[in-house]
């Protein structure tokens, strides 16, 4: 029995590993591949405006709640840190958001009642503890969390690295991002690829310059120099890069596709205003290469988030500067075709889909210092139902009215997702 | 059905579901040795019964040795499930034990995450059946499901016990498949969860231990 059993199993293969909602760690358990039921937004606190904090935002987004599309719950964390990106633990129990500005973590329980998330633990000491400077990305493992870092504690520069954290906040490894072999040291996103044993990282800037007027930055050349020019691709289980890819303008968010089989991943480069594609070649040699611009590259329309689809046939992708989002059709990922367009508002920063892709929602805030001015300076979650033609508006709140500040990530959670395994 | 009937089809229940069990696709990985498994977390002691129904502390069935631990239960069928980590181990076990690096060093634990249904008289079927061969297979059981809660929650490993409608116990346990590498000295230096287990992993970093731990012994006699 044994040995029919070993030989079986040596024979057989499983699909790749699924991943969440179409952009979290594919170690991240609990898909929610039906209605997502909260959406929590992580908020930038405005002086001068409600209690001027930095919060989580929970808003209900069940269609037949009566409370449908409205601010459910709110959660001050105290002071203006530039609030930024989140990510789930494994388990997906806890969530954990950073602020660029003060490197505070902050992990909020969301497993015990996700319309009501708490604050259970903030880590205020990572710049002391591993010389990084500005957490960004939050990538699960199992039982721990990778952060990305932007920035280092000596010069507030680009160069930086990842951490690595246990789920209780400890830290328990760190790494510098590569400097060699054509490497400029600097970090933004993480994407794991786990049948292959491969993550992508990308690379933007340092605190002096995400910290820096937009207007101010744009006019000092020496400033716009520093900005990351490359991806890395590394051997995730020994935390070493094993190539580095040239890809000018400041790549950020990575997207493995997600369908089985598919062995590629794409990126867009904000200041080249390009769509790139990492795959291997013929001659089974990874590679990243330009495949489409992303509007006229010219105008810097300044592409920021994108939001892939589960079956990677397509990609949303934000430009800020126009307050657009524009579909692209993967389904020749060597060629994408943008297929559709629509103005969401003054400005757009992140996107994020469903799993089914049916409802997409949107928030306007990039960085405190980079977002529009005056009444350009629109803050809000937009929420709109996508029927493969047209998104159509589910709800919006306006988040200046409501005193709540930028709104900037988003992530879902629902009361009972179901388990990925039993 | 007999009790005796019941808990032997429940215990092999497990055993014929990963017959048809495909294990997720090897990865490109390291040389072992070449990279480093950080201590993730202490792995946290239990007080188990064995096969015989004694009592065994969970760390001194894994000090010393390199040592996978798993869970399961019997009447686990998910092939998503507890028959992922039982081909897994299996397979290892046959490759580790005709590997110098691992036959005397890499031991496995499997611990019942349903001390009700899989009792010692249960385990110790799949003792006689799976834990003879020359890696070492350690089957254990919970006194009860109460004093097996802090192990699973100290290791992140969820679980909960589906009802019916009258709140009976249907016999399934929803749990998230984790398997944990211990190191000698009792920390926790990788989880696999079914993104990332396959035999080819496992044994990869079981080495990479090895290799930093060469007075690792699991008790078995080269």
């Amino acid at each position: 029995m044994h040995k029919i059993a070993v030989a079986l199993a040596a024979a057989a293969f499983a699909s790749p590993a699924g991943a969440d909602e179409t952009c979290n760690s594919p170690f991240m358990t609990s898909l929610i591949k039906g209605q997502e039921q909260y959406l929590h937004v992580w908020t930038l606190g405005v002086k001068g405006l409600g209690d001027e904090s930095d919060k989580l935002v929970t808003v209900d987004v069940i269609p037949d709640s009566p409370t449908y599309g409205k601010v459910i719950g709110a959660i001050s964390v105290g002071g203006r840190g530039e609030a930024h990106h989140m990510g789930f633990t494994d388990d997906r129990k806890y969530l954990w958001a950073g602020r660029l500005d003060d490197s505070k973590i902050f992990i909020f329980d969301v497993g015990t009642d996700p319309g009501k998330p708490k604050l259970v633990r903030t880590i205020d000491d990572l710049p002391e503890k591993t010389g990084f400077v500005g957490p960004h990305t939050f990538y699960a493992l199992p039982g721990r969390m990778l952060v990305q870092a932007l920035s280092n504690k000596k010069d507030h520069g680009g160069i930086t690295g990842i951490v690595t954290l246990n789920n209780a906040g400890d830290v328990i490894a760190t790494t510098p991002m590569p400097r060699e072999n054509g490497g400029d040291g600097y970090g933004y996103d993480i994407a794991i690829n786990p049948g292959e044993n491969l993550m992508l990282t990308s690379s933007f800037t340092g605190w002096t310059n995400y910290m820096m007027d937009m207007g101010q930055l744009l006019g000092d050349s020496a400033a716009m120099k520093n900005f990351g020019a490359t991806m890395a691709l590394w051997d995730l289980k020994a935390m070493k890069p094993d190539k580095v890819f040239a890809v000018p303008g400041a790549p950020l968010e990575i997207r493995w596709a997600l369908k089985p089989g598919a062995g590629w991943a794409v990126t867009a480069s904000a200041l080249t205003s390009k769509l790139w594609l990492v795959k291997q070649d013929e001659r089974g040699e990874w590679q990243a290469k330009a495949v489409a611009d992303i509007g006229d590259p010219a105008s810097i329309p300044l592409p920021v988030d994108i939001s892939i689809a589960a079956d990677a046939s397509s990609l949303w992708v934000n430009t800020f500067m126009d307050g657009t989002t524009r579909l692209f059709d993967l389904s020749n990922p060597e060629a994408p075709k943008q297929v559709y367009a629509k103005k969401i508002g003054a400005q757009v920063n992140m996107v994020s889909q469903s799993w089914d892709g049916k409802r997409v929602y949107f928030t306007s805030s990039l960085l405190a210092n980079w977002d529009k001015k005056g009444s350009d300076n629109e803050q809000f979650l937009k929420g709109y139902s996508w029927d493969g033609k047209e998104l159509r508006q589910d709800f919006a709140i306006d988040f200046t009215e409501q005193g709540l500040g930028r709104a900037h990530h988003m992530k879902f959670t629902a009361r009972a997702p179901k388990a990925e395994t039993k | 059905m007999t009790m005796r009937g019941a808990t032997v089809r429940g215990a092999l229940a497990v055993l014929t579901a990963f017959l048809a069990t495909p294990l997720a696709q090897a990865a490109r990985l390291p040389p072992p040795g070449s990279y480093v498994l950080n201590r993730i977390q202490p792995a946290p002691s239990a007080r188990l019964l064995n096969a015989e129904g004694k009592t065994v502390e969970l760390d001194s069935a894994t000090r010393g040795a390199v040592t996978a631990l798993g869970f399961f239960y019997g009447q686990c069928s998910d092939p998503q499930g507890c028959p992922i980590a039982w081909a897994t181990f299996e397979a290892a076990r046959v490759e580790a034990s005709v590997d110098p690096l691992l036959e005397t060093r890499l031991r496995l634990v499997f611990v019942s995450l349903d001390p009700e249904r899989d009792p010692p008289s249960v385990v110790r079927l799949l003792q006689e059946g799976e834990g003879q061969g020359a890696i070492p297979w350690l089957f254990l059981t919970g006194p009860s499901a109460g004093e097996l809660a802090p192990l699973l929650a100290a290791l992140g490993q969820d679980i909960g016990y589906e009802t019916d409608a009258a709140g009976r116990r249907t016999g399934v346990v929803n749990h998230l498949l984790k398997v944990f590498l211990i190191d000698p000295e009792g920390y926790v230096r990788e989880i696999y969860t079914t993104a990332f287990l396959t035999p080819e992993n496992l044994l990869n970093d079981a080495r990479t231990l090895a290799l930093a731990f060469p007075q690792a012994s699991n008790g078995a006699s080269p």
